[in-house]
């Protein structure tokens, strides 16, 4: 949260910095399989955003000590690539992006059923190629789609979409400017179908009732992203399943 | 609107209610609903009644009937274990425990006196699992398993066969191993 305030964030027509309605998403595109020697992978465009996520396992947990006896440990890995933003990122985790790997891993530990893969570790890894504000999301909307392509057994698929408040305006999804000179910036992890929340956090501050307008944005914006993140695993599938039959079609 | 057989489903897709079925694998049951658990295709059994889903990408475990690859870890006088690297036709790493073991009496088609003439660290082994749980137990009395590969206990390097024994050619020593017919023939190791 900057606090450079002479820049307009949000001008006489109601409309932000790059055009959008306060309750406008910023366009996505969702690809499931891109990786080909990944258990399962997903790649997300997300307006300047772009987010490659890669899954792993389950497979046995290294080092030993951090098996559990009864689960599966989900491990995440998010990292910026040092071309990712303007300024070089200096390589390697930081505190910011170990507290994503953490935070993620916790929302998607939620979904994967672990339970079903004892002494195991499901490695998530999350890639940011190019970040302009909400990446976080992003990345844990990849990941899900990531580890739904693995064939993971998971309850549900989470989504991940921010809001925030922008010149006293509750705005959905900040886009760079808005994230570094808003007041405030909340990004979501939520479940459509069951209505949980394994992810929130508040950078900044708002009322109460400005929080659950902005948690309301999300959880609309949340049902949208989830029909995109099912057609692109719908997409990849439908095919597989279509020649999986013929082939057994061909065989008879 | 209860799902077609065949139908793809994604996790968190609702396939039917559990008055009509119970909820096989793949699947779970949450208010009153049957959910799929993973990307899969969907499959009913009108005789016991369960649903289940069929993983378009399945996970790789370890199962009863598999034929194995494994390396040698440790030797002793009633058992070899084995360190599982990978399931034959499989391409995805395993899933959980990869360790298994070789019992004495499961180790070859004749009765084996040392265990430690037929194994040594660092052979790769081919076997078939015959108990996945709760611990994995293989065995290589068939002519098609046993050593693939062979390293001297003097030197480290590949050994090649000569008949029933294995030869290294940089020690000019000859050992004894538990061979499989498929020895110095696997393209994978």
């Amino acid at each position: 949260m900057g606090m450079k305030m002479d820049i307009e964030l949000i001008d006489k027509n109601g409309l932000r910095i790059d055009g959008r309605k306060p309750e406008e998403l910023r366009p996505i595109k969702i690809e499931a399989g891109v990786l080909k020697r990944a258990d399962g992978s997903a790649y997300v465009e997300w307006g300047k955003n772009k987010i490659l996520a890669a899954v792993y396992g389950p497979r046995e947990a290294h080092p030993r000590h951090l098996q559990k006896s009864n689960k599966a440990i989900v491990q995440v890995r998010y990292n910026m690539a040092p071309f990712s933003v303007g300024d070089r990122k200096r390589p390697g985790p930081d505190r910011r992006s170990v507290e994503i790997s953490k935070i993620t891993s916790e929302a998607l530990e939620h979904v994967v059923m672990t339970e079903l893969f004892p002494r195991s570790s499901i490695d998530v890894f999350i890639e940011v190629l190019q970040a302009n504000a909400g990446t976080r999301c992003a990345g844990l909307t990849a990941a899900s789609v990531a580890l739904a392509d693995a064939g993971i057994p998971m309850k549900d698929l989470v989504v991940g979409v921010a809001s925030g408040k922008v010149d006293d305006v509750v705005v959905l999804d900040l886009g760079k400017e808005e994230d570094n000179y808003g007041q405030a910036d909340v990004p979501m992890g939520y479940i459509p179908r069951t209505g949980e929340i394994v992810l929130l956090q508040m950078d900044g501050d708002m009322t109460q009732e400005e929080l659950f307008k902005a948690m309301e944005m999300s959880m609309d914006a949340a049902k949208y992203i989830y029909g995109l993140q099912k057609e692109a695993l719908r997409k990849r599938y439908e095919m597989i399943a279509r020649e999986e039959t013929e082939e057994i079609e061909g065989v008879q | 609107m209860n799902k077609e057989k065949g139908e793809v489903v994604l996790p968190g897709d609702e396939i039917a209610t559990s008055e009509e079925y119970i909820a096989g694998a793949g699947t779970y049951e949450e208010d009153g609903k049957i959910i799929s658990s993973q990307v899969g295709t969907v499959e009913y059994n009108d005789d016991e009644l369960i649903v289940s889903t069929k993983p378009l990408n399945p996970v790789v475990e370890i199962e009863r009937g598999d034929i194995v690859l494994g390396v040698v870890t440790m030797v002793r006088d009633t058992m070899v274990v084995i360190d599982i690297k990978k399931v034959e036709g499989k391409d995805r790493e395993i899933a959980g425990d990869t360790s298994g073991t070789i019992h004495v009496s499961k180790a070859s088609q004749a009765y084996v006196k040392d265990l430690k003439k037929e194994f040594k660290i660092g052979d790769y082994v081919r076997a078939k699992v015959i108990q996945a749980k709760p611990s994995v137990q293989l065995t290589t009395g068939y002519p098609e398993y046993g050593v693939v590969k062979a390293l001297c206990s003097k030197c480290r390097g590949p050994m090649v066969r000569k008949g029933t024994m294995v030869y290294c050619p940089n020690c000019e020593r000859t050992e004894t191993r538990k061979i499989s017919s498929m020895y110095g023939k696997m393209r994978d190791i």
